[in-house]
C-alpha cells in the first residue's frame, strides 16, 4: 500500500546538498585531527592521547563509538521491516548496556597508568601474560572486520539514496578521509572527532525521529499500521505473520523469533557496550574526573542512547505511510527508510543534514575500530612477539595499517552488502559481548580470573560464533534458532570463564597487588 | 566489595528494571512498551550512577 506522500527519489540538488553537508563533517573531522598531529609525538601520544580527556568528550565519544551505522541508519530498517518485534535489536534497552560500561570501563584508566595502550595490553597487564595479548588481539580484529562492513553498507546506501550516484566512488572518499585522520591524529584526534560526531547525530536523529511520528499522522496512527501489518520478504513477498507484536514468528534465526531470542538480545545489549573494544578503550585517555563529572559522561550517555529509538521510530513512520513498498527494491530495501523519510520531511536540506549523521556515526565507529585493529597488530602482536620494535616503528607500523583496516571491509561491503544491517551486526556483537565483556571488564574486577579463564573463553567464544544460525548453525540444530545460539555463546563464555578460572592457578598476589590496591 | 543492605536494594531495582522491559512487550505492547524501555532503562543507569559514585567510588 502506498500513501498519499510519495516515496522521494534524487534530485541534482540533494546530490550537492548532501556532498557539502557530509564533506563539511569530514573536513571538520579531519581538521581536528591535523590539530592534534602537532601534540601527537610518540606512539604513547598517538594511542591514549595525554590522559587528559575530559567527562563531556568522553562521553559523546563512547556514544559514537556505541552508536554506529547501526543506530543512526539500519534502525530505521529494522523497525520498517520487522514492526515493533524489531525493537529488541533497534536496542530499547540498549542503555543499560552502555551505563553498564561506563561503570565497569572507568577502572581502564588504571591500566592505562600502568602502561597499558591498548585493550589487550589491559589483558596482559591483568593476566601477566603474552599470549592473552596476542589472541584477544586477534579476535578483535576478525569480529571488528565483520562489524565494520555495516558502517560501509550504511554510508554506501544514503549516498546512493540521497544522490542517485554509484556508491563505491563515495565509499572510497570516505575511506580516504576517515584513514588520513586516524593516521594523522591518533587517539586525541579521534576522540574529539568521535565527541564532535556523536554531538551530531543525537541531535539530528532526536529531531528527526520526533517530527517523523507526526510527519506519519502521530503516534496512534503509525501504531495502528503496525498492528495491522504483516512481514513482508524483501523482493515484496507478503506472508502472514503479524508484526504487530513485540515477537514475530518470522524465522528461528531472527532474533525476535520468540522469548528466548529476545532474551537473547536483552543480554546481547546488555554485555556487548563493555566488550566492544573501541568502547571500553575510550577510557585509556580519560582523566580522573569528579562524582559530579562522572555524572556528566552516565547525562550524556543516557540521552544518545534515546537517539536509536528515534530513528527507530523513522522506520515505523515510513511503514505507516509507504506501506510494505520499500521492502521491493533492493539491495537496500528497508535500510531506506530513514533517509528517505529524511528527504520527504525537510528535501534536499533534511536528505543533507540526515545524510551528515549517518555519515557521522558510521565514520566514528569505523574510526574507533580500525585504530583498535591497527594497534592490535603493531603493538599486540608484533611489539609483543618481538619487544625491541621502537615506538617510532610501531607508530609509523600503526599508521600504515590504518589503509588494510579501512580497504578489507570496503572490498567485503561492495561486493556483498548484507540484507538487513544491524540483523548481520548483530552476529559480531554477540561474539564481542560473550568474550570481552568478561575477558577485559570483569577481569578487572575479579582477582580470582586467570589467563586459562581468559584463553578458554576466547577459545570458546570464537568457536561457537561460527555456528552462526546463517553460518554453520543453519545445518546443526538447534543452532538455527539466534536464540539459542546466542545465549550459547553468551552464557557459555561466562561459565567457562569462571570455571577454567577456578580450576587454574591463580596470577601471583604480588602481580595482583599493583592491579587491586587495598583501600586505606 | 560490600554487599550492604543498600547495595543489595540497588541490585534489585535494576534486576525489576531489567524483567519489567519484556514484561511490559508482553503485556501492553505498542509505544508504551518501546518508551517505557527508554525510561526504565534510565532508572537502571540512575541507580548503576548511585551504586557507583555512593558505594563504590574508585577516587585513585
Amino acid at each position: 500500500m502506498s500513501g498519499s506522500i510519495p516515496i522521494p527519489t534524487p534530485t541534482p540538488e540533494s546530490a550537492i546538498a548532501v556532498s557539502a553537508a557530509v564533506g563539511l563533517m569530514l573536513a571538520v573531522s579531519a581538521g581536528i585531527g591535523v590539530y592534534f598531529y602537532r601534540r601527537c609525538k610518540s606512539f604513547d601520544d598517538w594511542a591514549v592521547g595525554h590522559g587528559d580527556v575530559g567527562p563531556l568528550v568522553t562521553g559523546l565519544a563512547l556514544t559514537a563509538t556505541w552508536l554506529s551505522g547501526w543506530a543512526i541508519f539500519g534502525n530505521a530498517g529494522l523497525g520498517y521491516t520487522y514492526g515493533w518485534s524489531g525493537s529488541w535489536l533497534i536496542g530499547a534497552m540498549n542503555l543499560m548496556g552502555l551505563s553498564l560500561c561506563v561503570v565497569l570501563g572507568y577502572r581502564m584508566r588504571r591500566y592505562a597508568a600502568l602502561g597499558a595502550r591498548t585493550v589487550p595490553e589491559v589483558a596482559k597487564l591483568r593476566f601477566d601474560s603474552r599470549l592473552v595479548q596476542g589472541l584477544a588481539g586477534l579476535a578483535m580484529i576478525i569480529l571488528l572486520i565483520v562489524y565494520s562492513v555495516g558502517q560501509y553498507k550504511a554510508m554506501a546506501s544514503v549516498w546512493k539514496l540521497t544522490t542517485g550516484t554509484d556508491w563505491l566512488a563515495s565509499l572510497l572518499i570516505t575511506a580516504i578521509l576517515c584513514a588520513a585522520y586516524i593516521m594523522i591524529g591518533g587517539y586525541a584526534g579521534t576522540q574529539f572527532s568521535l565527541a564532535l560526531q556523536g554531538g551530531i547525530f543525537m541531535v539530528i536523529g532526536w529531531a528527526f525521529g520526533i517530527a517523523s511520528i507526526f510527519w506519519a499522522g502521530g503516534p496512534a496512527k503509525v501504531a495502528e499500521a503496525i498492528s495491522a501489518a504483516n512481514f513482508v520478504k524483501p523482493g515484496g513477498t507478503e506472508t502472514s505473520v503479524s508484526i504487530g507484536g513485540y515477537t514475530a514468528p518470522i524465522a528461528p534465526s531472527y532474533a525476535g523469533y520468540d522469548w528466548l531470542g529476545v532474551t537473547a538480545a536483552m543480554v546481547m545489549f546488555l554485555l556487548m557496550a563493555t566488550g566492544f573494544p573501541q568502547n571500553i578503550a575510550r577510557f585509556l585517555g580519560t582523566r580522573k574526573v569528579t562524582k559530579k563529572e562522572y555524572g556528566v559522561i552516565m547525562l550524556v550517555v543516557a540521552l544518545n542512547c534515546v537517539t536509536p529509538l528515534m530513528v527507530g521510530a523513522m522506520g515505523y513512520a515510513a511503514r505507516a505511510v509507504w506501506g510494505a513498498d520499500l521492502m521491493q527494491s533492493g539491495p537496500i530495501y528497508g535500510d531506506a527508510a530513514a533517509s528517505l523519510v529524511s528527504m520527504a520531511i525537510g528535501g534536499s536540506a533534511g536528505a543533507a543534514v540526515f545524510s551528515m549523521a549517518v555519515f557521522a556515526a558510521a565514520v566514528s565507529t569505523l574510526a574507533g575500530m580500525v585504530m583498535i585493529m591497527a594497534t592490535n597488530v603493531s603493538r599486540d602482536l608484533v611489539q609483543n612477539w618481538s619487544p625491541k620494535v621502537s615506538p617510532r616503528v610501531q607508530l609509523m607500523l600503526s599508521r600504515l595499517l590504518v589503509i588494510p583496516f579501512v580497504l578489507i571491509p570496503l572490498w567485503w561491503t561492495y561486493t556483498s552488502p548484507p540484507p538487513v544491517l544491524s540483523e548481520f551486526m548483530s552476529g559480531s556483537a554477540v561474539a564481542q559481548a560473550g568474550i570481552f565483556f568478561f575477558v577485559i571488564g570483569v577481569s578487572m574486577y575479579w582477582r580470582r580470573a586467570t589467563k586459562w579463564g581468559a584463553i578458554a573463553t576466547i577459545a570458546y567464544g570464537m568457536a561457537v560464533a561460527l555456528l552462526h544460525p546463517n553460518v554453520y548453525g543453519k545445518l546443526l540444530p538447534p543452532f538455527n534458532h539466534w536464540g539459542v545460539w546466542a545465549l550459547t555463546l553468551m552464557l557459555g563464555c561466562a561459565v567457562v570463564y569462571v570455571a577454567v578460572s577456578l580450576v587454574t592457578k591463580p596470577v601471583p598476589e604480588e602481580r595482583l597487588s599493583r592491579l587491586f590496591p587495598k583501600k586505606v | 566489595m560490600r554487599l550492604n543492605a543498600r547495595v543489595l536494594a540497588g541490585v534489585a531495582v535494576l534486576a525489576i528494571c531489567f524483567a519489567a522491559v519484556p514484561l511490559l512487550a508482553a503485556t501492553i505492547g505498542g509505544w508504551y512498551a518501546y518508551w517505557g524501555a527508554v525510561l526504565l532503562s534510565g532508572a537502571w543507569a540512575a541507580v548503576l550512577l548511585w551504586l557507583r559514585t555512593a558505594e563504590f567510588w574508585e577516587g585513585d
